[in-house]
Parts: structure tokens; C-alpha cells; sequence
């Protein structure tokens, strides 16, 4: 059984704590409602998407959570404000009906028992799925054997990702955060926290840059989710939507930090993403190679480096970067770098 | 497929790959797009005669357009993806104008502008008896007793040195004598007429003819030793450059 998260000190205010149950109560409704098979035709007739709606929502969570209001009224009011805006007014029929079940159920989730528990069983399925994802390549034994520990703190304004990797600690810090895509953040904890494995607990040497853990290996892991029947087609495509949320909630805190916001700054080179779609659609096995060879590489900044490199000539040498990855019998970063730099 | 504004449809297409199989709604939504510029794609897609999507009819009940749900084919993610691609060129350049330091630099063109790091030195006839601890190379031509833990850099035990130490580094080259254990997280070399008595643990190893060496030998990626069973130590073992550093402050 996963150990149930701990709280920060700045996340033992108990009205937080409040606010975060009533998030979990309507993302176990949300995904229940969207795990259901009439949902998808219902929404699409109504001119709606699963993202939408659960953007929606997440958008008037931020906006009117308040302290000292009971949960129950607090969900209440939400829908209220949910149904009185222009996404869900008009809805009709069938769709209509679905979210004033996903409504109802939202209401029924809240006297359940420890919300928080959601995120220590997204913790041990997020562990269990870069497990066997591993497996698969021959490089499970990066993967510490235990789940790291989950500690959930509290950041309002969103500063920081929703979750960051202590790996001293092997720990996963969830923040709670009064940001339109918090809700989003729940519904897909399990990818979010696979992600920190695969990008921030696996690799072995700690100087990786941006392109690496929130470029390449994202694009690694979203790769392998989308062929997975077990990750239902709705969180895929919620996934793509909430890097997406991500980025813009990233350049907005940019835009107060010296310097011009940059994508480059946030997932790496431009088309790194395009050229990992590529080489995996062409060969799953010469992709994790070359991936393998990345998570593989021992401490070192100069390591760090020799990969950011890399990845950059792979973008820069377009066709014919994928062509020499696909040739490689044996893919050593060293060997890599020497070719491309000869 | 002529782009009216290459930067434009560079999100729409990077988005369309993400979501490999989609709806007009769902890639409008994820784009931030208007639905003509979806169905553009699409056409200029079906333009291009090859199989380059697949099309699902999920429901023509009701008004408006039947509901259908498109599919990338591998060629469609090949042509996609190429033509990206060829715009990020561009996309990157502006970045690295605005962050030069972000630009990637080889490893000939990095040792063709980097100055040298700095470096410690032991002379000769001088003999340390203690830790020798920091981010710095250092060269050892005299006499070191005790330990030598320099995570992030490379040590080099020059010909007439005498170490009695165990050595924590990036990079041990032995000429010299060294008595006690190495870990270094990159390589370890003893050169012809080095020697070295105790174990070493590294990624790399190089031992040339005429070296003396007695010991074990554990090559360890990581170079964590003991840490695959051991989770928590083998995070530890992975931070310790970074946990160095943060000593160092």
C-alpha cells in the first residue's frame, strides 16, 4: 500500500486543505464522467471537447475558491458559475445530462475519506508504468525499486511546476496551486508524476539540461502513453493541452524575470519534439537506444553538454540526423559526438 | 503546401502530431485556433495525394457536419514533423540571439574558446596530510595523505607523486603512485609506470601496458557504489555533485 502523501508546513492550513479536496472531488467525477463511452459523441455533437470542459471548470475553480466556505456549497457554486457561462449555458440533451451527472457525482465524492490518498495511488501507478516502460528497453534498473515519497506544499500563484524531484530526498514535491490548470494537473497526476521519474529520478547524471528533461523525454513518455490502452484517449489528449497551459503559464512568469521569454527555456529547442516523434515512429527500438544512452550517462557537466549538443544537431541536421540515428547499430553518446563533430 | 506564415501553422502541426488522432474541436481547442484553420490543414494535407491522414465518420446524426475523427498515418507524421522541422531553424536562431548562451556548443569549439580551468597544484618535496576538498583540477606532483574529494573535476597524479588517499573525482590519470580506493564518476587511466593498490569504481577505465594495478574493479555508471538495491542511496549517490556544490556555497 502507497504511503499517503505528507503535508509542507505551508500546506497544513486546513481551508487549503479544504480547496484541495474539493479539486480531487471533481476530478475523480470528471474522470468518471469522461471514462464513460457516451461522453466523447455527447460533448462533440454539443461543438465540446473533454478539454474544454474540464478547462472550463478549472478556469472558475481558480477564479472563485474562497476560504471559509463549506465544500459542499463551495462545488455548488462552481457549477453555478460553470452552467451560467457561455461553454455549458446552451448545452442541451445527452450533454446536458452528463454534466449534471459528473455534477452530482462531484457532490457524492466529498464525504469520502482522504482525498489525498488519490495522489499516493497516482504515485504508485506513475512508478509502476516507467517500471515496466523501462522493462521493456532493458533499463529498469535506473529506477529506484520503491516509489518516492509524495509531499504535497502549497503555491498559490504557481511559481514553480505543479511537481518538482528532490532526488537527495527521493521525493516528489505536488504543489497545490489557485491556477486554471490545477485541475488538469489532478485528473492527469499519474503522467505528471511518471514524467518526474522518467525526466528528474532516472536519469544518472544531474546536469541535463531543459531539452532533455522537459523536451526529449517528455516527448519519450508521451510517445509511449499514446499506445498504452490503459491510458484512456481523453487524458491524452488532456495531456497535450496542459503542457500546452503550461508553457503559457510559464511565459507569464517569464515576462517578470529579466530576459525574453523563451520557448527554448522551457522544453528546449524548437522541433526537438518533432524530430523525437520521427525517429519513434520509424523505430520504437532505435529511439530508447539512443534514450537509453542519454538516462545512461554518468555525472558529469561536460556530459550534460555533449548531450544538449546533440540534441541540437539532431534538430539541425533534420532528415539526415534521424537517417545516422536509425543507422547506428550501437548508439554511445561519446561515439555520437565524436561522428557529428569530426 | 504553401505556408501563408511559416510560424503560424507551425503550432497547428506540432499539435496535430501530439495528438496523432483528433477532431476538428480537439485540435482547434489545443491550437487556439479558429475551425477553418483546421479544415485548411486538412485540405492542404488531401492536396498533397498521398495517404497522409485517415478519416473515422463517428456520427452524421443531427445538423451541421458529421462528427469524424482523423488519424496521422506514418506518412502524415513524416511529413508533418519534415516540414516542422524546417521552420525551427529559424524559431532556434531567434532564441539563441536572444539567449546566447543557450546556444549548444561542440566539444571542439568549446575547447577552442573556453579558457583553462583553473588548477591546484602539489609541487614537488611538498607533503599535504589531511582532506583535500573543492571544484577544482588538481595536479599532485608531491606527497598527499588522507582524502582527496574534488566531485566535479579531474585529478591528475603526476610521475614521481606518492598518494595515500582515497580519491572522489570526475577524472583520475595516474603516473605516479597512489595507495587507497578511487571513485570517479567519468573514467580512471593509469598511464605506463603508474600503479595504483585499492579498488576502483568508474564508468571508463583505461589501463595502459606496463601499469601496476591491485584491487577490484566495479564499473558502475552511476558510480554509486552498492546503491542498486538501495534507492534512497542511489538518488543520494546520483545528487553528489550537486549536494558538493551546494556545500560549497
Amino acid at each position: 500500500m502507497p504511503d499517503i502523501p505528507q503535508f509542507d508546513p505551508s500546506f497544513e492550513d486546513t481551508s487549503l486543505q479544504a480547496q484541495f479536496r474539493i479539486l480531487v472531488a471533481l476530478a475523480r467525477a470528471l474522470s468518471h464522467g469522461l471514462n464513460q463511452p457516451a461522453t466523447f459523441l455527447a460533448f462533440e455533437r454539443a461543438g465540446l471537447s473533454g478539454n474544454q470542459v474540464v478547462g472550463h471548470l478549472g478556469a472558475i475553480i481558480a477564479a472563485h475558491i474562497e476560504d471559509g466556505v463549506e465544500e459542499v456549497n463551495a462545488i455548488d457554486g462552481i457549477w453555478d458559475a460553470a452552467f451560467a457561462g457561455p461553454k455549458f449555458r446552451n448545452t442541451i440533451g445527452p450533454c446536458r445530462d452528463i454534466l449534471e451527472a459528473i455534477r452530482a457525482q462531484s457532490l457524492a465524492e466529498l464525504p469520502k475519506p482522504n482525498s489525498f490518498f488519490d495522489l499516493a495511488t497516482a504515485n504508485a501507478a506513475a512508478h509502476r508504468f516507467t517500471k515496466e516502460t523501462l522493462k521493456k528497453h532493458g533499463l529498469d534498473e535506473l529506477l529506484p525499486a520503491e516509489p518516492a515519497r509524495v509531499e504535497i506544499f502549497a503555491d498559490l500563484t504557481a511559481v514553480h511546476f505543479c511537481a518538482g524531484t528532490s532526488r537527495m530526498a527521493h521525493k516528489i514535491r505536488w504543489a497545490y496551486q489557485q491556477v486554471p490548470h490545477a485541475l488538469e494537473g489532478l485528473l492527469l497526476a499519474d503522467l505528471i508524476l511518471s514524467h518526474e521519474y522518467l525526466s528528474h529520478l532516472v536519469p544518472i547524471n544531474s546536469h541535463l539540461d531543459q531539452s532533455v528533461r522537459e523536451g526529449w523525454l517528455v516527448s519519450a513518455l508521451r510517445e509511449t502513453f499514446q499506445s498504452v490502452p490503459s491510458v484512456p484517449r481523453w487524458k491524452r489528449a488532456l495531456w497535450v493541452d496542459h503542457r500546452s497551459h503550461l508553457y503559457r503559464h510559464f511565459l507569464k512568469v517569464q515576462e517578470s524575470l529579466p530576459g525574453p521569454p523563451s520557448a527554448v527555456l522551457f522544453e528546449g529547442f524548437s522541433a526537438l519534439d518533432e524530430q523525437a516523434i520521427r525517429l519513434h515512429a520509424k523505430s520504437t527500438t532505435q529511439f530508447w537506444k539512443f534514450t537509453g544512452a542519454i538516462l545512461e550517462r554518468p555525472e558529469s557537466q561536460e556530459g550534460a553538454k555533449d548531450i544538449a549538443w546533440l540534441l541540437y544537431e539532431i534538430v539541425r541536421r533534420a532528415t539526415e540526423g534521424i537517417d545516422h540515428l536509425m543507422s547506428r547499430k550501437h548508439m554511445d553518446i561519446d561515439d555520437l559526438v565524436d561522428y557529428w563533430d569530426s | 503546401m504553401a505556408d501563408r506564415n511559416p510560424f503560424g501553422p507551425f503550432r497547428l502541426k506540432r499539435f496535430a502530431l501530439q495528438l496523432r488522432q483528433f477532431t476538428v474541436n480537439e485540435l482547434k481547442t489545443a491550437a487556439g485556433v479558429p475551425s477553418h484553420a483546421v479544415h485548411d490543414l486538412l485540405h492542404d494535407l488531401r492536396e498533397e495525394g498521398k495517404s497522409l491522414f485517415e478519416t473515422e465518420t463517428l456520427s452524421s446524426e443531427g445538423p451541421g457536419r458529421p462528427i469524424s475523427r482523423y488519424t496521422l498515418t506514418p506518412e502524415g507524421v513524416e511529413f508533418l514533423a519534415s516540414q516542422n522541422v524546417a521552420v525551427a531553424k529559424e524559431l532556434n536562431e531567434l532564441a539563441f540571439q536572444e539567449y546566447p548562451s543557450l546556444r549548444p556548443r561542440s566539444r571542439k569549439a568549446h575547447k577552442a574558446t573556453s579558457p583553462e580551468r583553473p588548477v591546484w597544484r602539489v609541487e614537488a618535496g611538498l607533503t599535504i596530510k589531511g582532506e583535500i576538498r573543492g571544484d577544482r583540477d588538481l595536479q599532485i606532483d608531491g606527497s598527499v595523505e588522507g582524502l582527496i574529494e574534488l566531485n566535479p573535476s579531474k585529478v591528475t597524479i603526476l610521475p614521481s607523486a606518492k598518494v595515500t588517499a582515497d580519491i572522489i573525482a570526475r577524472e583520475v590519470v595516474i603516473y605516479g603512485s597512489v595507495k587507497g580506493n578511487i571513485r570517479a564518476s567519468d573514467r580512471i587511466e593509469i598511464k605506463k609506470d603508474g600503479s595504483l593498490n585499492g579498488d576502483m569504481t568508474t564508468a571508463r577505465i583505461m589501463i595502459e601496458d606496463g601499469a601496476y594495478f591491485k584491487g577490484s574493479i566495479e564499473i558502475d555508471k552511476s558510480a554509486d557504489t552498492g546503491a542498486r538495491d538501495n534507492p534512497q542511496a542511489r538518488a543520494a549517490g546520483r545528487g553528489y555533485a550537486v549536494h558538493k556544490a551546494a556545500e560549497s556555497h
